[in-house]
């Protein structure tokens, strides 16, 4: 290395004219990192022997820095906007959770309450022919069928049986379809021929809820009849 | 396209552990000792001044080089060789004053108006950097800010390497020029 040269003109000139436009590029690469390996050494060789060089080395790296710094600064003073930001986009995203939340937990009430009507819903109608609360019921029990199954009859078909049974040990009794249309007197039957008479308050009683049971009994008569036979 | 003059370094940058900075920084400094040395063989008369300097420059890349983006590290490590140079020089001159007039020694007195200088030619730094060339700006934001090299940018930009390198080159001496106005 050469030290403190003295530098006439001549050199001077020869300096200014070797720092062309690839030489200060070079210098721009050598700062950033990016000159190629096979030029590096020759470059740092003639930094040393170049005072423009060095100054022009010097100057990119100062405004590089600087640069950097502005960055750096830039950085600095935007946290501050940028934290604010991200702090009312926290309150504002806090505020959207809360309602979320609140939406959230109506909407799960609301869910309840429906699987709730639903399955009262449910409930009721599987308990209609049992329970107390059916109002058409309220004679309704539990008897052993024939085949040992447990049964839920309502008052209706109990009536029927009744009769049904009350009829069959009579073997006299001719029952005839247009019977449990008379009425609920059955001695009526017994004592009355004239179909058309029946059939003509059977007319008029048919609406009667009170003789569903008749068309239960003769369900169930038809049904024994089917299994004897 | 008009980009932010100076945006937000990239996370990619600031996102290494203390030792991988640590070690990154070494590893430069190792790259740019060489430079650095026939640097200041310019600036300083003896070789003993010289890996004093040097010594000076590794220190303060370890204590404050983690502030400084990668891109610009190798540009700092000049900027901090040639004020050491300096600073030696004017601790010779000073010390040599003393010397001769008390015989004792003087510690270095900060500036107190460099920083308050500072901040000011930051602020015209960011007003010359908006009123630079979309196209300059451009380069220069992807090469400091975005830490893109120049053949990425060129191939990025769709231009010739050396239109990146004079446009990023005359970029900063435009910079400077406004600085010094």
């Amino acid at each position: 290395m050469d030290k403190f040269d003295p530098r006439n003109n001549q050199q001077q000139q020869q300096d200014d004219v070797d720092l062309t436009e690839t030489c200060k590029n070079q210098c721009l690469q050598y700062l950033l990192g990016e000159l190629a390996a096979d030029q590096l050494s020759l470059f740092e060789e003639r930094l040393g022997n170049s005072d423009q060089l060095a100054d022009e080395l010097q100057r990119q790296a100062e405004m590089i820095v600087t640069l950097s710094e502005v960055s750096t600064l830039a950085n600095v003073t935007s946290k501050p906007s940028v934290s604010t930001t991200s702090l009312n986009a926290n309150r504002r995203s806090q505020r959207l959770g809360s309602q979320n939340l609140l939406m959230r937990g109506f909407a799960i009430a609301v869910a309840v309450c429906i699987a709730g009507f639903v399955f009262r819903t449910w409930w009721s109608s599987t308990r209609a022919p049992q329970g107390p609360e059916s109002p058409n019921d309220n004679f309704a029990g539990r008897v052993i069928d024939d085949d040992t199954n447990m049964t839920t009859v309502s008052e209706a078909t109990l009536i029927a049986r009744a009769w049904v049974a009350a009829q069959v040990d009579d073997e006299d009794l001719v029952i005839t379809p247009n019977a449990f249309l008379a009425g609920t007197d059955v001695q009526a039957i017994h004592s009355s021929n004239d179909e058309l008479e029946l059939g003509a308050e059977a007319t008029d009683d048919t609406s009667d809820d009170s003789f569903s049971w008749m068309f239960t009994a003769a369900f169930e008569i038809h049904e024994m009849e089917t299994n004897d036979g | 396209m008009t980009q932010d003059p100076y945006p937000p370094a990239d996370e990619n940058l600031t996102a290494e552990t203390a030792t991988e900075g640590i070690a990154r920084r070494r590893r430069v400094f190792d790259e740019t000792k060489v430079g650095l040395r026939f640097f200041l063989s310019k600036r300083l008369p003896q070789d003993s001044d010289i890996d004093d300097c040097l010594q000076v420059v590794f220190v303060k890349l370890m204590e404050k080089g983690d502030g400084v983006a990668p891109p610009a590290l190798r540009s700092w490590l000049y900027r901090v060789a040639s004020n050491e140079s300096a600073r030696l020089w004017r601790t010779k001159a000073a010390t040599e004053k003393m010397y001769q007039k008390h015989g004792g020694v003087s510690a270095p007195v900060p500036d107190p108006a460099t920083a308050a200088m500072q901040a000011e030619s930051a602020e015209q730094l960011k007003k010359a950097l908006k009123e630079l060339p979309e196209s300059w700006q451009q380069i220069v934001s992807l090469r400091i800010y975005k830490n893109l090299t120049f053949q990425q940018i060129a191939d990025q930009l769709d231009i010739p390497l050396g239109t990146a390198l004079t446009r990023m080159r005359r970029a900063l001496e435009r910079l400077k020029n406004d600085l010094s106005k």
